[in-house]
């Protein structure tokens, strides 16, 4: 493992923008360490796919200058950030992962999530690693290399949106965003020890993102606090008030299995801790899940085959065969997926009739090797690039809205769980994650 | 154990090649069987439309 002695204690985002804001802290010396971290760490991570930094003291000065005037640049003041690397970035390709993207047009504007960033003061430092446009649980780039995990660089950073995760767990940046699609922010946040949001479907803005799946698509921010995750959240859109009493279940059957032995009883100490939990169901998630990869492939399938019929080699082979396949799928296939979401979805609609919140692990297991990277389901060694979003893929199915929250396991490979609401409750979700920060029970803890 | 996806290669081809414009390369077709067959089980396993 290497040595992360001498990194800092990450700080977090409401910290640097308190500093900034007040003037004890020059946005412009904040963004030129982010810089400086990222030019000392990244070379053993690899979360990195391009260095902004002249458009970063740009905008670092920009937020000086405003405070320097008296005025309040805004709740993000001076808060160095990344963006996985599907997001608009004016005057940059858009590489959405991909080698064949690297020469194409520049966008011309920023992608509204960054636009609304910037307005709240942060400083953009970094375009960050991913699966090639989005498909996959790994990071594993045949163009833009692995992105290592910080807790343990032999291991899987977790993906689509691995960069993002791994850009705030080895403390180069604060905050970051990602996407999430099938559990591209949740799988690489449980993996790196890290908060991570899917939100409610459609409620941020996906202007200037470059799609994957528009059934199921969503951008999410990453972060090491409870309290920037939801800060983000607000800057990006997300809307919310309090929430009195959170009822709160526990998700039983498919998302108890295939947990091991320490996240099983991570979660039934916790279960302890809430006073004993009522475990729920999902009807037919087997099924839920299959049919979100039928529709994934489809509609990631259509949406690639003109580059599949032009330049079928320059895809990353792990993503082309998949797509292939997928633009072959029958449409009667893609219907019934269609279909049974509909169903899926009335059904655990229902349970939200008597719960606010539904705890479920995340990822089962922690991050794989990626000399090995494979996870057991059903004893049954299966490949992690596929499997690693299991229990995530059910949930984005039906777009819930769903916390990413990291157990608290200082100097332990991180386990995360994912608190699951719905649509125009969220404020349960983020009040249940306060709670259980406070007390102790998740948390984010640097790599020792 | 039966062939889970009971295609030929040809058939895989061809079908690309009428209903897609799309020339699968030589080389990707055990990738492009592989997911196939994956694909095939999980529509297996939603069922039909009605169902």
């Amino acid at each position: 493992m290497r040595d992360w002695s001498a990194i800092s204690m990450t700080e977090t985002a409401g910290a640097i923008a308190e500093a900034v804001r007040s003037g004890r802290r020059s946005a412009l010396s904040v963004a030129g360490e982010a810089v400086a971290r990222i030019r000392a760490r990244d070379g053993a991570i690899g979360a990195v796919t391009r260095l902004l930094e002249d458009r970063a003291l740009i905008e670092a000065r920009a937020v000086d200058a405003i405070v320097a005037a008296g005025g309040d640049p805004g709740p993000l003041a001076g808060v160095p950030y990344g963006v996985k690397d599907l997001f608009d970035v004016a005057g940059l390709p858009t590489t959405a992962g991909a080698a064949m993207r690297r020469d194409a047009a520049p966008a011309s504007v920023d992608a509204e999530a960054v636009a609304r960033m910037r307005a709240a003061g942060a400083v953009l430092v970094a375009t960050l690693n991913m699966d090639e446009f989005a498909y996959g649980f790994a990071t594993v780039n045949a163009a833009f290399g692995t992105t290592h995990n910080p807790y343990d660089i032999d291991r899987l950073a977790g993906g689509s949106s691995g960069g993002s995760a791994a850009a705030v767990a080895s403390g180069m940046l604060p905050l970051t965003l990602g996407s999430d699609t099938n559990g591209s922010v949740r799988v690489p946040a449980a993996l790196c020890g890290l908060y991570g949001l899917k939100p409610a479907h459609g409620s941020l803005p996906m202007g200037g993102v470059f799609p994957f799946v528009d059934s199921f698509d969503d951008i999410g921010p990453f972060a090491t606090s409870i309290a920037d995750l939801k800060l983000a959240w607000q800057i990006l859109g997300g809307v919310g008030g309090g929430a009195d009493s959170v009822r709160i279940a526990r998700l039983g059957g498919w998302f108890e299995a295939n947990m091991s032995p320490e996240l099983s009883a991570a979660i039934d100490l916790l279960d302890a801790h809430l006073g004993g939990l009522t475990r729920v169901e999902f009807p037919e998630v087997d099924r839920a899940r299959s049919a979100a990869f039928l529709m994934t492939a489809a509609e990631g399938g259509a949406r690639h085959l003109p580059e599949l019929r032009r330049r079928p080699l320059e895809f990353d082979p792990a993503t082309r065969d998949r797509l292939i396949a997928g633009a072959m799928l029958p449409a009667p296939h893609y219907l019934a997926a269609q279909a049974f979401r509909e169903k899926f979805r009335a059904a655990v609609d229902s349970l939200f009739e008597h719960h606010d919140v539904l705890i479920a692990p995340c990822v089962g297991e922690v991050a794989p090797l990626i000399s090995d990277p494979f996870v057991t389901v059903d004893g049954v060694r299966v490949p992690a690039r596929a499997h690693l979003g299991r229990l995530t893929q059910p949930l984005s199915f039906i777009g819930l809205p769903v916390i990413a929250v990291p157990l608290y396991r200082p100097g332990k490979l991180p386990l995360g769980l994912q608190l699951v609401g719905t649509a125009g409750r969220e404020a349960a979700l983020f009040a249940l994650a306060e709670r259980l920060e406070a007390e102790g029970l998740i948390g984010f803890s640097p790599p020792a | 154990m039966s062939d889970p996806l009971p295609l030929s290669d040809a058939a895989i081809l061809e079908t690309a090649r009428a209903l897609l414009d799309l020339d699968i390369p030589p080389e990707c077709l055990p990738g492009v069987r592989a997911n196939l067959a994956l694909l095939a089980e999980h529509a297996r396993l939603v069922g039909d439309l009605d169902d």
